[in-house]
Protein backbone atom coordinates (compact mmCIF):
# COMPACT_ATOMS: atom_id res chain seq x y z
CA UNK A 1 0.00 0.00 0.00
CA UNK A 2 1.57 3.33 -0.90
CA UNK A 3 2.41 5.96 1.77
CA UNK A 4 0.60 9.12 0.97
CA UNK A 5 3.95 11.28 2.80
CA UNK A 6 5.84 9.26 0.81
CA UNK A 7 5.42 11.33 -2.91
CA UNK A 8 3.11 14.45 -1.30
CA UNK A 9 3.78 17.52 0.12
CA UNK A 10 2.54 16.85 4.47
CA UNK A 11 0.89 20.15 4.24
CA UNK A 12 -1.99 18.77 2.23
CA UNK A 13 -2.73 15.33 3.93
CA UNK A 14 -3.66 17.33 7.13
CA UNK A 15 -7.48 16.88 8.09
CA UNK A 16 -8.26 20.40 8.34
CA UNK A 17 -6.15 21.44 5.30
CA UNK A 18 -8.44 18.61 2.83
CA UNK A 19 -12.08 20.05 4.31
CA UNK A 20 -10.47 23.58 3.32
CA UNK A 21 -9.61 21.97 -0.19
CA UNK A 22 -13.00 20.11 -0.53
CA UNK A 23 -14.82 23.04 -0.31
CA UNK A 24 -12.76 24.68 -2.52
CA UNK A 25 -13.21 22.51 -5.20
CA UNK A 26 -17.32 22.10 -4.77
CA UNK A 27 -17.60 26.09 -4.63
CA UNK A 28 -15.04 26.54 -7.72
CA UNK A 29 -16.07 28.50 -11.33
CA UNK A 30 -17.09 27.63 -13.68
CA UNK A 31 -17.23 24.48 -12.47
CA UNK A 32 -15.10 22.63 -9.89
CA UNK A 33 -11.44 22.95 -9.61
CA UNK A 34 -8.54 22.71 -7.77
CA UNK A 35 -5.00 23.63 -8.37
CA UNK A 36 -2.56 22.41 -5.64
CA UNK A 37 1.54 24.34 -5.50
CA UNK A 38 4.63 22.54 -4.69
CA UNK A 39 2.01 19.48 -4.76
CA UNK A 40 4.75 16.76 -4.85
CA UNK A 41 8.21 16.53 -2.46
CA UNK A 42 10.39 18.73 -4.61
CA UNK A 43 12.74 15.68 -5.21
CA UNK A 44 10.10 13.65 -6.41
CA UNK A 45 8.97 16.26 -8.79
CA UNK A 46 12.57 16.79 -9.84
CA UNK A 47 13.11 13.06 -10.26
CA UNK A 48 9.93 12.88 -12.60
CA UNK A 49 10.78 15.34 -15.00
CA UNK A 50 14.45 13.90 -15.99
CA UNK A 51 12.24 10.56 -16.30
CA UNK A 52 10.36 12.55 -18.53
CA UNK A 53 13.29 13.91 -20.66
CA UNK A 54 14.27 10.72 -21.58
CA UNK A 55 10.45 9.23 -22.37
CA UNK A 56 9.90 9.23 -25.52
CA UNK A 57 7.24 11.76 -27.17
CA UNK A 58 5.52 10.86 -30.23
CA UNK A 59 3.61 13.79 -32.31
CA UNK A 60 0.01 14.13 -32.33
CA UNK A 61 -2.34 16.44 -34.97
CA UNK A 62 -5.94 16.38 -35.58
CA UNK A 63 -8.65 19.38 -36.12
CA UNK A 64 -8.61 19.57 -32.27
CA UNK A 65 -5.20 19.84 -31.22
CA UNK A 66 -1.14 19.11 -31.89
CA UNK A 67 1.12 18.09 -29.36
CA UNK A 68 4.08 15.63 -28.61
CA UNK A 69 2.60 12.61 -26.27
CA UNK A 70 3.60 9.64 -24.44
CA UNK A 71 2.28 6.34 -24.30
CA UNK A 72 0.45 5.78 -21.00
CA UNK A 73 2.96 4.67 -18.20
CA UNK A 74 1.83 1.70 -17.93
CA UNK A 75 4.17 0.72 -20.84
CA UNK A 76 7.43 2.81 -19.93
CA UNK A 77 10.38 0.70 -19.37
CA UNK A 78 11.18 3.54 -16.56
CA UNK A 79 10.68 1.99 -13.33
CA UNK A 80 10.46 5.57 -11.79
CA UNK A 81 7.13 6.98 -14.09
CA UNK A 82 5.69 3.28 -13.37
CA UNK A 83 6.24 3.77 -9.34
CA UNK A 84 4.35 6.97 -9.71
CA UNK A 85 1.24 5.85 -11.90
CA UNK A 86 0.85 2.47 -9.18
CA UNK A 87 1.02 5.70 -6.61
CA UNK A 88 -1.91 7.94 -8.04
CA UNK A 89 -3.81 4.45 -8.65
CA UNK A 90 -3.04 3.31 -4.89
CA UNK A 91 -6.05 2.79 -2.36
CA UNK A 92 -4.96 5.54 -0.43
CA UNK A 93 -3.99 8.73 -3.52
CA UNK A 94 -7.75 7.31 -4.97
CA UNK A 95 -9.30 7.34 -1.22
CA UNK A 96 -6.83 11.28 -0.89
CA UNK A 97 -9.05 12.46 -4.36
CA UNK A 98 -12.47 11.27 -2.97
CA UNK A 99 -12.22 13.06 -0.07
CA UNK A 100 -11.53 16.04 -1.43
CA UNK A 101 -13.35 16.00 -5.01
CA UNK A 102 -16.82 13.95 -3.21
CA UNK A 103 -16.51 11.41 -6.27
CA UNK A 104 -16.51 7.66 -6.21
CA UNK A 105 -13.31 6.58 -8.02
CA UNK A 106 -11.93 3.45 -9.10
CA UNK A 107 -9.13 2.36 -7.11
CA UNK A 108 -6.22 1.01 -9.38
CA UNK A 109 -7.31 2.59 -12.70
CA UNK A 110 -6.12 5.44 -14.15
CA UNK A 111 -5.05 6.70 -16.77
CA UNK A 112 -1.51 8.77 -17.06
CA UNK A 113 0.65 9.55 -19.69
CA UNK A 114 3.00 12.98 -20.56
CA UNK A 115 2.02 15.77 -23.27
CA UNK A 116 4.38 18.03 -24.24
CA UNK A 117 3.43 21.44 -25.66
CA UNK A 118 6.19 23.46 -28.19
CA UNK A 119 5.95 26.72 -29.95
CA UNK A 120 2.40 26.64 -32.23
CA UNK A 121 1.11 23.27 -30.59
CA UNK A 122 -2.51 23.93 -28.61
CA UNK A 123 -5.50 21.86 -27.21
CA UNK A 124 -8.46 23.34 -28.86
CA UNK A 125 -11.99 23.56 -26.39
CA UNK A 126 -13.63 20.02 -25.37
CA UNK A 127 -15.44 18.73 -22.30
CA UNK A 128 -13.52 15.23 -21.82
CA UNK A 129 -16.31 13.29 -21.58
CA UNK A 130 -15.53 9.63 -22.22
CA UNK A 131 -17.15 6.98 -20.89
CA UNK A 132 -15.66 6.08 -17.32
CA UNK A 133 -13.71 9.23 -16.83
CA UNK A 134 -14.55 11.34 -13.54
CA UNK A 135 -11.42 13.42 -13.01
CA UNK A 136 -9.43 15.04 -15.22
CA UNK A 137 -5.57 15.99 -13.98
CA UNK A 138 -2.38 17.84 -14.70
CA UNK A 139 0.77 17.56 -12.84
CA UNK A 140 3.06 20.90 -14.22
CA UNK A 141 6.74 20.28 -14.55
CA UNK A 142 7.08 23.92 -16.62
CA UNK A 143 7.12 27.23 -15.62
CA UNK A 144 5.38 29.21 -18.09
CA UNK A 145 4.80 32.78 -18.03
CA UNK A 146 1.93 34.50 -19.71
CA UNK A 147 3.47 35.96 -22.51
CA UNK A 148 4.61 32.79 -23.69
CA UNK A 149 0.64 31.35 -23.74
CA UNK A 150 0.14 27.66 -22.55
CA UNK A 151 -2.71 28.66 -20.35
CA UNK A 152 -5.04 25.91 -18.85
CA UNK A 153 -8.26 27.98 -19.66
CA UNK A 154 -11.77 26.95 -18.20
CA UNK A 155 -14.98 28.07 -20.13
CA UNK A 156 -18.27 28.94 -18.47
CA UNK A 157 -21.37 27.78 -20.02
CA UNK A 158 -25.05 28.78 -20.88
CA UNK A 159 -27.72 25.76 -21.33
CA UNK A 160 -24.76 23.58 -22.00
CA UNK A 161 -22.87 25.38 -24.86
CA UNK A 162 -19.35 26.96 -23.48
CA UNK A 163 -19.64 31.00 -23.91
CA UNK A 164 -16.38 32.41 -22.79
CA UNK A 165 -13.36 31.97 -21.00
CA UNK A 166 -14.12 32.39 -17.19
CA UNK A 167 -10.64 31.55 -15.69
CA UNK A 168 -7.29 30.79 -17.17
CA UNK A 169 -4.21 29.04 -15.32
CA UNK A 170 -0.58 29.22 -16.16
CA UNK A 171 1.25 26.03 -15.85
CA UNK A 172 3.92 26.28 -12.71
CA UNK A 173 6.44 23.54 -11.57
CA UNK A 174 4.99 20.83 -9.42
CA UNK A 175 1.30 22.12 -9.59
CA UNK A 176 -1.33 19.70 -9.14
CA UNK A 177 -4.39 20.70 -11.36
CA UNK A 178 -7.59 18.86 -11.46
CA UNK A 179 -11.33 19.34 -12.25
CA UNK A 180 -14.25 16.93 -12.75
CA UNK A 181 -15.45 15.95 -15.72
CA UNK A 182 -19.07 16.74 -16.82
CA UNK A 183 -21.19 17.96 -19.84
CA UNK A 184 -19.86 21.29 -19.07
CA UNK A 185 -16.60 20.92 -17.95
CA UNK A 186 -15.33 23.16 -21.35
CA UNK A 187 -11.50 24.18 -21.36
CA UNK A 188 -9.14 23.90 -23.69
CA UNK A 189 -5.06 24.74 -23.85
CA UNK A 190 -4.01 27.62 -25.13
CA UNK A 191 -1.45 27.79 -27.80
CA UNK A 192 2.69 28.23 -27.02
CA UNK A 193 3.66 31.15 -28.55
CA UNK A 194 7.31 30.93 -27.29
CA UNK A 195 10.05 28.53 -27.62
CA UNK A 196 9.55 27.15 -24.31
CA UNK A 197 8.45 23.23 -23.30
CA UNK A 198 5.02 23.11 -21.47
CA UNK A 199 5.45 19.28 -19.94
CA UNK A 200 2.97 17.68 -17.52
CA UNK A 201 1.85 14.48 -16.77
CA UNK A 202 -1.90 13.72 -17.38
CA UNK A 203 -4.84 11.83 -17.50
CA UNK A 204 -7.94 10.76 -15.61
CA UNK A 205 -9.37 8.82 -12.43
CA UNK A 206 -12.59 6.94 -13.50
CA UNK A 207 -15.48 6.68 -11.52
CA UNK A 208 -16.86 3.85 -9.74
CA UNK B 1 -12.78 35.60 -66.74
CA UNK B 2 -11.91 31.62 -66.11
CA UNK B 3 -8.51 31.06 -67.85
CA UNK B 4 -8.85 30.54 -71.46
CA UNK B 5 -6.56 26.63 -71.36
CA UNK B 6 -9.49 25.55 -68.58
CA UNK B 7 -12.61 26.91 -70.72
CA UNK B 8 -11.11 24.81 -73.92
CA UNK B 9 -10.81 21.57 -72.15
CA UNK B 10 -13.94 21.71 -69.77
CA UNK B 11 -14.73 18.00 -71.01
CA UNK B 12 -11.43 17.19 -69.74
CA UNK B 13 -11.62 18.59 -66.43
CA UNK B 14 -15.08 17.04 -66.10
CA UNK B 15 -13.84 13.39 -66.26
CA UNK B 16 -11.15 14.15 -64.50
CA UNK B 17 -13.09 15.13 -61.79
CA UNK B 18 -15.72 12.29 -61.79
CA UNK B 19 -12.82 9.92 -62.25
CA UNK B 20 -10.49 11.47 -59.22
CA UNK B 21 -13.09 13.21 -57.00
CA UNK B 22 -11.36 15.58 -56.25
CA UNK B 23 -9.47 18.10 -58.36
CA UNK B 24 -7.01 21.25 -58.22
CA UNK B 25 -6.58 24.17 -61.14
CA UNK B 26 -3.75 26.44 -60.49
CA UNK B 27 -3.85 29.95 -62.66
CA UNK B 28 -8.16 29.12 -62.38
CA UNK B 29 -8.66 33.09 -63.24
CA UNK B 30 -7.10 35.46 -65.43
CA UNK B 31 -5.20 38.48 -63.41
CA UNK B 32 -7.82 40.73 -64.26
CA UNK B 33 -10.84 38.62 -62.74
CA UNK B 34 -8.57 37.67 -59.82
CA UNK B 35 -7.96 41.61 -58.95
CA UNK B 36 -11.69 42.44 -59.35
CA UNK B 37 -12.55 39.34 -57.20
CA UNK B 38 -9.73 40.91 -54.78
CA UNK B 39 -11.42 44.12 -54.94
CA UNK B 40 -14.92 43.00 -53.90
CA UNK B 41 -13.55 40.37 -51.27
CA UNK B 42 -11.68 43.15 -49.39
CA UNK B 43 -14.98 45.58 -50.00
CA UNK B 44 -17.08 43.22 -48.39
CA UNK B 45 -15.81 43.11 -44.50
CA UNK B 46 -16.15 39.51 -43.25
CA UNK B 47 -17.63 39.40 -40.07
CA UNK B 48 -16.78 37.40 -37.12
CA UNK B 49 -18.09 34.18 -36.58
CA UNK B 50 -17.40 32.17 -33.20
CA UNK B 51 -18.80 28.71 -31.98
CA UNK B 52 -16.44 27.88 -29.63
CA UNK B 53 -16.67 23.86 -29.92
CA UNK B 54 -17.15 23.80 -33.85
CA UNK B 55 -15.45 26.80 -35.83
CA UNK B 56 -13.91 30.53 -35.03
CA UNK B 57 -13.28 32.10 -38.37
CA UNK B 58 -14.88 35.50 -40.32
CA UNK B 59 -17.34 35.03 -43.53
CA UNK B 60 -19.44 36.94 -45.27
CA UNK B 61 -21.64 36.09 -48.50
CA UNK B 62 -20.33 37.11 -51.68
CA UNK B 63 -22.10 37.41 -55.88
CA UNK B 64 -19.88 35.30 -58.15
CA UNK B 65 -19.88 36.37 -61.60
CA UNK B 66 -22.28 34.35 -63.74
CA UNK B 67 -19.14 32.74 -66.02
CA UNK B 68 -17.38 31.42 -63.21
CA UNK B 69 -20.61 29.56 -62.28
CA UNK B 70 -21.37 28.87 -65.46
CA UNK B 71 -17.93 26.93 -65.78
CA UNK B 72 -18.49 24.88 -62.40
CA UNK B 73 -21.89 24.06 -63.85
CA UNK B 74 -20.35 22.55 -67.08
CA UNK B 75 -17.28 20.42 -64.92
CA UNK B 76 -20.09 19.39 -62.00
CA UNK B 77 -23.36 18.90 -63.72
CA UNK B 78 -24.72 22.00 -61.01
CA UNK B 79 -23.83 25.59 -60.08
CA UNK B 80 -23.38 26.91 -56.98
CA UNK B 81 -25.51 29.30 -55.72
CA UNK B 82 -24.50 30.76 -52.49
CA UNK B 83 -20.70 31.66 -52.39
CA UNK B 84 -19.20 32.73 -49.12
CA UNK B 85 -15.77 34.11 -48.00
CA UNK B 86 -13.85 32.75 -45.54
CA UNK B 87 -11.52 34.43 -43.48
CA UNK B 88 -8.85 33.11 -41.02
CA UNK B 89 -6.61 34.70 -39.29
CA UNK B 90 -4.55 33.95 -35.32
CA UNK B 91 -6.99 31.67 -33.27
CA UNK B 92 -9.21 31.25 -35.98
CA UNK B 93 -10.20 27.54 -36.62
CA UNK B 94 -13.12 24.49 -37.48
CA UNK B 95 -13.34 21.59 -36.51
CA UNK B 96 -14.98 18.33 -37.61
CA UNK B 97 -17.79 18.00 -35.41
CA UNK B 98 -20.85 15.36 -35.39
CA UNK B 99 -23.30 18.45 -34.37
CA UNK B 100 -22.19 20.93 -37.16
CA UNK B 101 -21.23 18.37 -40.79
CA UNK B 102 -22.08 19.61 -43.70
CA UNK B 103 -24.31 17.29 -45.80
CA UNK B 104 -22.53 15.15 -48.75
CA UNK B 105 -21.96 16.93 -52.01
CA UNK B 106 -19.19 18.69 -53.45
CA UNK B 107 -17.21 21.91 -51.72
CA UNK B 108 -15.67 23.83 -54.63
CA UNK B 109 -12.94 26.52 -52.89
CA UNK B 110 -11.48 29.68 -54.83
CA UNK B 111 -8.27 30.30 -53.11
CA UNK B 112 -7.06 33.71 -52.22
CA UNK B 113 -4.13 33.72 -50.14
CA UNK B 114 -1.23 35.02 -51.96
CA UNK B 115 1.30 34.75 -49.10
CA UNK B 116 0.98 31.97 -46.53
CA UNK B 117 3.08 29.31 -45.25
CA UNK B 118 2.27 26.37 -44.46
CA UNK B 119 3.76 25.80 -41.06
CA UNK B 120 1.04 28.09 -40.27
CA UNK B 121 -1.84 26.25 -40.29
CA UNK B 122 -5.00 27.29 -42.47
CA UNK B 123 -4.66 24.15 -44.36
CA UNK B 124 -8.21 22.94 -45.40
CA UNK B 125 -7.94 18.94 -44.49
CA UNK B 126 -9.92 16.76 -45.80
CA UNK B 127 -10.54 13.20 -43.30
CA UNK B 128 -12.57 9.88 -43.95
CA UNK B 129 -12.10 8.34 -40.28
CA UNK B 130 -9.54 5.85 -41.55
CA UNK B 131 -6.27 7.82 -40.94
CA UNK B 132 -6.54 9.36 -44.47
CA UNK B 133 -6.67 12.41 -45.43
CA UNK B 134 -6.69 15.18 -48.19
CA UNK B 135 -4.77 18.76 -47.64
CA UNK B 136 -5.38 21.54 -49.59
CA UNK B 137 -2.76 24.11 -49.04
CA UNK B 138 -2.95 27.66 -49.40
CA UNK B 139 -2.19 28.58 -53.12
CA UNK B 140 -3.78 31.76 -54.23
CA UNK B 141 -5.53 31.76 -57.57
CA UNK B 142 -6.01 28.25 -57.15
CA UNK B 143 -9.97 26.59 -57.89
CA UNK B 144 -10.34 23.24 -56.10
CA UNK B 145 -13.04 20.18 -56.46
CA UNK B 146 -13.76 18.21 -53.57
CA UNK B 147 -16.47 15.40 -53.04
CA UNK B 148 -17.08 14.93 -50.09
CA UNK B 149 -19.45 11.36 -49.40
CA UNK B 150 -20.74 10.65 -45.69
CA UNK B 151 -17.84 9.67 -44.14
CA UNK B 152 -15.63 12.58 -46.06
CA UNK B 153 -15.61 15.74 -43.57
CA UNK B 154 -13.42 18.99 -43.58
CA UNK B 155 -11.78 20.48 -41.34
CA UNK B 156 -9.46 24.04 -41.68
CA UNK B 157 -6.37 23.66 -39.53
CA UNK B 158 -5.91 26.46 -36.34
CA UNK B 159 -3.96 29.22 -37.58
CA UNK B 160 -0.93 29.81 -35.13
CA UNK B 161 0.92 32.93 -34.09
CA UNK B 162 3.69 32.32 -36.55
CA UNK B 163 1.09 33.76 -39.36
CA UNK B 164 1.06 37.51 -37.28
CA UNK B 165 -1.64 39.62 -39.01
CA UNK B 166 -1.65 37.32 -42.58
CA UNK B 167 -4.84 36.21 -43.58
CA UNK B 168 -6.04 32.88 -45.04
CA UNK B 169 -8.73 33.60 -46.99
CA UNK B 170 -10.66 31.47 -49.61
CA UNK B 171 -14.00 31.89 -51.75
CA UNK B 172 -16.15 28.38 -50.81
CA UNK B 173 -19.75 26.87 -52.05
CA UNK B 174 -21.01 23.50 -51.74
CA UNK B 175 -23.68 21.82 -54.37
Amino acid sequence: MSDLTQWINTEYLAKDKKAELKKSFAKAKPYSFLQLKDFLHTEKAVLLLKCLSEEQFEEKESDLFKLKQTKDFKSSKNKDLKRFREFLASSNFIAFMEEITGSKLKSGVVDCGSSLYESTDFLLPHDDQLEGRSIAYMLYFSDISKKEGGALELYGSKRGVPSKVEKSFQPAFNTFAFFKVSPVSFHQVAEVTEEVQRISINGWFHGK
Amino acid sequence: MVNEYYIAVEKEVSNAFHKEKTLELKQFLTQGELVDIIRVVNAAKPKKDVSVLTHSFSRCKIRMPPQINGFIKKVLGKAPTDWEVWSFGHKDYTVVNDQALDKPGTDIIIDLTSTWNTEWGGSVVYVDGSGDFTKIVPEDNKLVLIMRDKKRHRFVQYVNHKAEKNKRVFLIARV
